[in-house]
């Protein structure tokens, strides 16, 4: 069952396009992974998602009601959680989700119940009394989770969620999401992190206002057209880069440090390509990452 | 959106005037200067605004040198509306020198031979010059010279009436016996004081909503509240509550300071004190929020404030300029300013013992009125997208 359906979906601003021509969907009970670099277009899309910015053209339906004309309704069943903090720091952890939980017209029993819960898996119960200005950006962005949580929603709508927090927190974030997903909450959430996109069930890569794929992770890695190589340089960066220049059959390549992805047309190119260079530097097949998918896609 | 203003649900006003009562109570800085800040506005411009003249610099220039002319000198130091800037004491030069750089308004001159004209019993003349650079203090000043020689030669004529040999009790004479009602000694802090807690309010009041809506669009905190389903309504009215809550303590603060300190007297009732208070912040304080909703940064919100808030309560509310003497465009225009009609009130109150809401009742559907125009508008403007 779909909850967002969204055809030819276009927002242009004074003169840049943000989203240009959008059309998926997105299951009931999904993590459904926004993935794409800075200015792709996410932000954009989960804003009209949410209803709080005005499609430009095109067919959004959430939760079978058409935006932005029901934007009010949809607001009741879903939660938000933008991409900069968004609380009121000079309002504590439990002020700042009592005034949410008011708003949306949870009454003191059924708070305290749903909260216990929340406070316990993000382990803010300690801090409950902290200005929210106060705390760290992992914690801030926990209690922003627990705000938009406190409702019940049936999808969730989380914009970058992970961006700047550091790589514990991070990791901790996503156990929690995946515990709210376990409940049989609907997540949209985006991220320029490609090693996140192995946590969603389906991924849409989105580039330069579109999406350009859409697929399970596991679907994605296996559709690469190419064998995947990775190169271990070890200080001898220029040796590989000329044999590079030399192949012919290469598809694509990309330089991470003292690594190298390189991205060949098939597994006798990949065998050719390892025997020239093994005897220098390690070279080993490896299973493609999204990353690599979406390097090799937007440069084909 | 058409189905975002539908029925205001009470319940989420609540949470938005806890949250707003918080963010005043958290900011202690802010919060002392909107305590304090009344008060001391309130002792710095009632000193400062006055309409009573007293001790006015000024000079004679007696040329006359007569009993009769160092009478009427006297008179006027003794009057105790002026006093003699000595410096410029009989000398011309530089007494016209004096009212250039304005060290004096006022210059008295007696010419030569007042006292024996008048001992011929001819009509003589005084000269007295005033400053017309300085209107509203000259011609006071004038008024008072005008008082005292009419009084000295009050005194002539009784005497010359009296040594023809006339029982001075049975000349035919009319007098004014003047009486005024309500503030009998005329004195200008009762009506000052009353027009400046208005005044003082109305800056205040504005001052403090112009900020919220643009604020959270500064602070990011927007973007989170118009993904929840609250509606405009609900937060203006949660945000104007929370604000009226503060300003009826500073309200109530300048109110004691001028009754204690200043001695204004109250003769009003306290209730029709309270009801007008409620409704003038319910107007400011939605002004501001109206600025609030239109300004796109907090400097901008805080400038157009001070704009539509002090020179037209000041200028435009009958507080210095009585209105009716105004052209009727501008007798319109002063209509929309909320201080006007809390100006009346306030003035009614503090001064005519048991006037209560039924002589003010226009007053109030005014503020009222204007009170409800700015919330609207406000709601109506408060969108929730971001475009």
């Amino acid at each position: 069952m779909k909850v967002i359906d969204v055809k030819g979906l276009v927002k242009k601003f004074k003169d840049v396009t943000a989203v240009n021509g959008l059309d998926f969907s997105v299951e009931r009970g999904e993590i459904f992974g926004l993935i794409g670099p800075d200015g792709a277009g996410k932000t954009t899309t989960l804003r009209i998602l949410a209803g709080i910015m005005l499609p430009g053209s095109g067919q959004v339906m959430v939760l079978d009601k058409k935006l932005p004309e029901a934007a009010e309704a949809v607001k009741e069943k879903i939660g938000y959680m933008c991409q900069r903090f968004s609380l009121y720091s000079d309002l504590t952890i439990n002020e700042n989700i009592s005034f949410f939980a008011d708003v949306y017209g949870i009454n003191r029993k059924t708070l305290e119940e749903r909260l216990a819960p929340l406070l316990k898996m993000t382990r803010l119960e300690p801090f409950k009394d902290r200005l929210a200005g106060k705390l760290s950006g992992g914690m801030k962005q926990k209690l922003a989770l627990i705000c938009t949580l406190i409702h019940r929603p049936e999808i969730l709508f989380l914009d970058e969620p992970t961006t700047g927090v550091d790589p514990v927190s991070r990791r901790e974030f996503w156990e929690i999401l995946q515990g709210i997903h376990s409940e049989g909450v609907t997540i949209v959430v985006s991220t320029p992190y490609m090693d996140e996109a192995e946590q969603c069930s389906r991924i849409g890569l989105m580039f330069k206002g579109e999406i350009i794929l859409t697929d399970t992770p596991k679907n994605l890695r296996r559709n690469l057209n190419g064998v995947v190589v990775e190169v271990i340089a070890d200080g001898r960066e220029q040796l590989v880069i000329d044999a590079i220049n030399k192949s012919s059959y290469i598809k694509d390549w990309q330089q991470l440090g003292e690594r190298f992805h390189v991205i060949l047309t098939d597994n006798a190119a990949a065998d050719d390509f390892c025997g020239r260079i093994c005897n220098e530097v390690t070279v080993r097949r490896i299973a493609a990452s999204v990353e690599d998918v979406f390097v090799e896609r937007i440069k084909t | 959106m058409a189905n975002d203003r539908g029925t205001l649900d009470f319940k989420r006003i609540i949470p938005v005037f806890k949250k707003e009562f918080l963010h005043i109570v958290r900011d202690a800085r802010s919060l002392v200067i909107v305590l304090i800040a009344p008060v001391l506005l309130l002792v710095l411009y009632s000193y400062a605004v006055t309409f009573d003249i007293n001790k006015l610099d000024f000079s004679v220039v007696d040329y006359d040198r007569s009993s009769l002319s160092r009478l009427i000198a006297a008179k006027f130091t003794s009057s105790g509306y002026f006093e003699m800037y000595k410096p410029a004491e009989n000398n011309m030069a530089k007494s016209v020198e004096a009212i250039r750089v304005n060290k004096i308004k006022v210059i008295v001159t007696i010419p030569v031979g007042l006292e024996k004209a008048v001992k011929k019993n001819l009509t003589a003349k005084i000269q007295v010059i005033g400053d017309g650079a300085d209107p509203t203090t000259t011609n006071t000043a004038i008024g008072y010279a005008n008082m005292i020689i009419a009084s000295v030669s009050r005194d002539i004529i009784l005497d010359e009436v009296k040594s023809r040999g006339f029982n001075t009790k049975t000349i035919p004479m009319v007098e004014t016996v003047p009486r005024v009602w309500y503030n009998q000694e005329l004195k200008s802090s009762n009506f000052i004081i009353p027009g400046l807690i208005a005044i003082i309010m109305m800056l205040i009041a504005a001052l403090l909503t112009s900020l919220t809506v643009v604020g959270e669009k500064e602070k990011g905190t927007f973007e989170q509240l118009i993904s929840t389903p609250i509606k405009p309504l609900e937060l203006m009215i949660g945000k104007i509550a929370s604000y009226i809550a503060i300003c009826l303590i500073d309200v109530a603060e300048i109110v004691i300071v001028g009754i204690l300190w200043f001695k204004v007297p109250f003769q009003g009732n306290y209730f029709t004190l309270v009801v007008f208070s409620l409704l003038f912040l319910f107007c400011a304080l939605g002004l501001g929020l109206f600025i609030s909703s239109l300004a796109s940064t907090q400097q901008i919100a805080v400038i157009a404030t001070a704009f539509s808030t002090l020179l037209p309560s000041i200028l435009l509310s009958g507080f210095m300029f009585p209105i009716d003497s105004m052209p009727w465009i501008i007798r319109m225009i002063t209509y929309v300013f909320p201080a006007r009609y809390f100006i009346t009130a306030l003035r009614t109150i503090f001064l005519k013992a048991d006037t209560g809401m039924s002589v003010l009742w226009g007053e109030a559907w005014f503020l009222f009125f204007f009170g409800m125009i700015f919330l609207l508008i406000s709601a109506s403007r408060f969108r929730k997208d971001l475009g």
